[in-house]
């Protein structure tokens, strides 16, 4: 008996899975790519967000050589905190974040800043 | 020979692709709901800690520039005290006060008292500026004012407390108290930002140009020694530093609705995760401790002739003529820097109490090994 009727359905079965990956494929690629765009915005702040504290504790002195993008002053010397001279004071620190390559890449930065004030 | 699919197995499959797609994509897009709320959570609890940080140091920082403050009108006070000295033994210009009656062989003289009324009346100006910086309001609620102002500037819809309702806390008022007295009259118990205690036996003398008649009728002149007064002069803090402190917790839901869920304040609904948001689950607590430090209001710890001010030094206050004592150390020097929870603060709650029992008062048991500072 000869199989030759059943290969029409065979071969159009064949390409369904690459036609299927095919369709699938940029779906996948879409969510991967907004993940890690996510995963970056989220790490540039949290990164952000913590260097910014320390800037506004610390000032270069915590930071020294590792500043990137830090602005702002610090109830904080060369090696000491300093003497709190009035009541009435304001202290901040800035942090803009572009070192993380999603985030880059779109020429986004992200800015945070920790204040410290009186008023 | 490979047998043909029945016709209703292959009608079957057809979609199937589409349904395992479908599945994938939603199990993919719930994952980044999850990964997009996990980060939102740790930004959150990220930003919660350096609110309650910033905002806890700015307490503290108030706290020291209010010391600072304080030292510096201690030491109007004992600048007037030591003026005062300077010119009861001086005896002015003569070296001696004259006697109230001349030749009367006493160590009176009424000049030298009139000189001693002034110096009460300038000593309690001075006592009058300092008891007027130190109390609770212009000390520890300015720092609490300052915490709160900078908390707001930080973060949004988060609630900021310095535990000033809890007894033992040293925010709450009546925790430190300043004793103060006058010598015209008058002394007050009052809140302030430490235990302020007074020195009331600052003695002062005076020598008086007595002349005492001698037999042949005649006044010689005889230095005496004039009586002595007690003076209630500087203030001393009884505990040196580690009694002053500020513990403050940010606490607050920032994010009101959340990827996997919408939030509801009232509860019932889902929290973080999908838990439930009912008794505060949704809140994010931090805790920060911070302290004043490197000044001094002067010594302490001390006893006996050093306390009641028998000192010698740079800004001069003793009684014992020809005998050294320590110096005075009066620093405006406070600083403020962050502490831990766990430091070994004194008081009559520490931070770690205060951590624990405010995590009872809403609800929560603190697992306080994971406070490691």
């Amino acid at each position: 008996m000869s199989t030759h009727p059943a290969r029409p359905a065979a071969r159009r079965r064949l390409g369904q899975s690459a036609v299927e990956t095919m369709l699938f494929m940029p779906l996948l690629v879409l969510v991967v790519v907004a993940m890690y765009y996510l995963w970056s915005i989220a790490w540039a702040s949290q990164n952000a967000h913590i260097r910014a504290r320390e800037y506004a504790l610390h000032g270069d002195t915590y930071l020294g050589s590792r500043g990137n993008g830090e602005s702002g002053s610090a109830p904080f010397s060369t090696d000491n905190y300093k003497r709190a001279d009035s009541t009435s004071f304001r202290f901040s620190g800035r942090s803009t974040d572009r070192s993380i390559p999603g985030v880059s890449a779109s020429g986004e930065s992200i800015d945070v800043t920790v204040v410290i004030t009186s008023d | 020979m490979a047998p043909r699919r029945p016709l209703r197995a292959r009608r079957a499959r057809r979609g199937q692709a589409g349904v395992l797609i479908a599945l994938s994509l939603f199990a993919m897009l719930l994952l980044l709901a999850m990964a997009t709320n996990i980060g939102t959570v740790v930004n959150d609890k990220i930003r919660m800690q350096t609110t309650a940080d910033a905002a806890t140091y700015a307490a503290a920082y108030s706290e020291a520039a209010s010391l600072n403050e304080l030292v510096n009108l201690n030491k109007g006070i004992v600048d007037a005290a030591n003026q005062c000295r300077q010119v009861m033994q001086t005896g002015m210009l003569v070296g001696a006060w004259p006697e109230t009656v001349y030749c009367g062989c006493q160590p009176n003289s009424q000049l030298a008292e009139a000189a001693i009324n002034l110096c009460k009346v300038n000593i309690d100006v001075q006592i009058g500026r300092f008891v007027a910086r130190a109390p609770y309001t212009r000390t520890v609620s300015k720092a609490i004012n300052a915490g709160e102002a900078t908390a707001d500037a930080n973060f949004s819809n988060v609630t900021m407390s310095f535990f000033q309702s809890f007894p033992g806390s040293p925010t709450f008022p009546g925790a430190r108290n300043l004793h103060a007295a006058f010598n015209m009259g008058g002394s007050v118990i009052m809140p302030s930002v430490a235990d302020f205690r007074q020195v009331t036996d600052t003695a002062m003398n005076y020598m008086v140009l007595a002349f005492c008649p001698t037999p042949a009728g005649a006044c010689v002149p005889v230095p005496m020694l004039g009586r002595t007064t007690y003076f209630k002069t500087w203030f001393y803090k009884e505990n040196r530093d580690p009694d002053v402190w500020v513990a403050g917790r940010a606490s607050g839901t920032p994010e009101k609705q959340f990827l996997d869920t919408s939030y509801r304040s009232g509860g019932g609904d889902g929290g973080y995760f999908g838990g439930s948001s009912t008794r505060g689950d949704d809140e994010i607590f931090a805790y920060s401790v911070a302290k004043p430090y490197d000044g001094s209001m002067g010594p302490s710890g001390l006893s006996g002739n050093q306390k009641n001010g028998n000192m010698l030094g740079p800004v001069g206050v003793y009684i014992s003529r020809g005998t050294t004592y320590p110096k005075l150390s009066m620093y405006d020097q406070y600083r403020a820097r962050l502490a831990g929870v766990n430091e070994n603060l004194e008081g009559d709650l520490t931070p770690r109490d205060l951590v624990q029992l405010d995590g009872l008062r809403n609800g929560k048991i603190w697992d306080m090994s994971k406070f490691k500072h």
